[in-house]
């Protein structure tokens, strides 16, 4: 049972409550449904609400979105339109206006779509005292020790991005895969713990019926309740044609 | 376990409450204030029917600590009907746009959001207003035919 919820007022104070393992909060999209099922291990809840770390910054040609900027604002971001299309396809209105980019970024399998556009711009997370490739965050970060305060990218690499999801219902339901395409970056979300690149679809950016295959013969995707694992690898064959076939067409 | 005071403008009026740590504001408004407008549905964020307006915006109220909301604005269905019925709830009754009624709150807040910032709604921006509440009865066409008609 939760017995004590924090809301600091900055990263730093956040930061300095974490120590005894607490959880971490933003727009509680992911840790309520588990403190109201009862399955949270932690008896502290941060909040991150108040932490000042809720902006979208643009200056010298990179966006730094602070880790509690909502869904709903991250969707309205003309300039990275893989970014605002996976972001869009979260949920629904009244959730997108609680969800955060950063809780997005750590929501596991099989959430996280922002993730993947954001691996397919290159993008970077700031953690206050060092900044990691997306690539290596997942490995790397550590959750209950630090936070994640925001995470950037260059717009360049975002311009003309393409994002494409496949869902088992047209709205609020999560994707059985979902592809990003920038920059002749291909990253593909739902066909393991957490997003990866293809360099499969790489390879084959002018082909999009043979990147398709060469995708779906890299991944072994997991099997749960919202899919088979057979039916990701075919529907990852699928979308990766259909992201660079939108792509060529955008050219 | 340490109870707090948590103050906030609830349909117009101050407000104050003591809640647990992280007592939601879905608790708070059906247990303590008795507004049962608002459902408790899945307790996730799948289905909607938990849905307020926070300072105007649609949020789920069974995911949002009621500590959150200190000095913000909080908006349920009852005040969206202080006195009298709204033109969109007379048309959902004369339409029968609901049947067993338990996604309607929901359903009728956002729909005034919705209304609020786009007088005059698609129906596909209807529908996206509306892909966060689920309605198990109706098919969704009834309602957002009533939506529709409202807004004309």
């Amino acid at each position: 049972m939760v017995t004590e919820y924090l809301l600091p007022d900055s990263a730093e104070q956040a930061a300095s409550q974490l120590a005894g393992g607490a959880a971490v909060m933003a727009g509680g999209t992911t840790v309520m449904p588990a403190v109201l099922a009862g399955s949270l291990d932690a008896t502290r809840v941060v909040g991150l609400a108040r932490a000042g770390l809720d902006a979208v910054e643009r200056r010298d040609g990179r966006t730094v979105i602070g880790a509690t900027v909502t869904l709903a604002e991250v969707a309205a971001l003309e300039h990275a339109p893989a970014l605002a299309a996976a972001a869009a396809g979260v949920g629904g209105p009244a959730l997108r206006n609680m969800a955060t980019i950063g809780g997005n970024l750590l929501a596991g399998r099989p959430y996280g779509d922002t993730g993947v556009a954001l691996l397919a711009f290159g993008a970077q997370v700031e953690l206050g005292d060092r900044t990691v490739p997306l690539d290596r965050f997942w490995d790397e970060f550590r959750p209950g020790e630090e936070l994640v305060h925001a995470v950037s990218f260059e717009d360049a690499a975002a311009a003309g991005s393409v994002y494409v999801r496949w869902a088992r219902r047209a709205a609020n339901s999560p994707a059985v895969v979902c592809v990003a395409v920038a920059g002749g970056r291909v990253a593909i979300g739902g066909v393991g713990e957490h997003p990866v690149r293809s360099a499969g679809a790489e390879a084959h950016l002018d082909d999009p019926v043979a990147a398709g295959v060469a995708a779906a013969g890299e991944v072994d995707p997991p099997t749960d309740g919202i899919a088979s694992g057979w039916y990701r690898r075919r529907m990852t064959e699928v979308f990766v044609r259909k992201a660079l076939e939108q792509t060529r067409e955008g050219e | 376990m340490a109870s707090t005071i948590v103050e906030f403008e609830l349909n117009g009026r101050v407000t104050e409450v003591m809640a647990g740590p992280i007592t939601t504001l879905n608790h708070v408004l059906r247990e303590q204030l008795e507004l049962r407008a608002v459902k408790a549905g899945c307790r996730q964020g799948g289905c909607g029917s938990c849905t307020v307006l926070l300072d105007g915006e649609p949020v789920l109220s069974c995911l949002l600590p009621v500590a959150n909301v200190a000095g913000q604005a909080v908006t349920t269905l009852e005040g969206i009907g202080a006195g009298g019925t709204t033109d969109l709830q007379r048309i959902f009754h004369e339409r029968f746009a609901v049947q067993c009624g338990f996604c309607a709150p929901g359903i009728l807040t956002a729909a005034t959001a919705l209304l609020e910032h786009n007088p005059s709604p698609t129906r596909d921006e209807v529908a996206a207003a509306l892909t966060g509440n689920v309605c198990r009865c109706t098919g969704y066409e009834s309602i957002i035919d009533a939506i529709v008609e409202a807004a004309a």
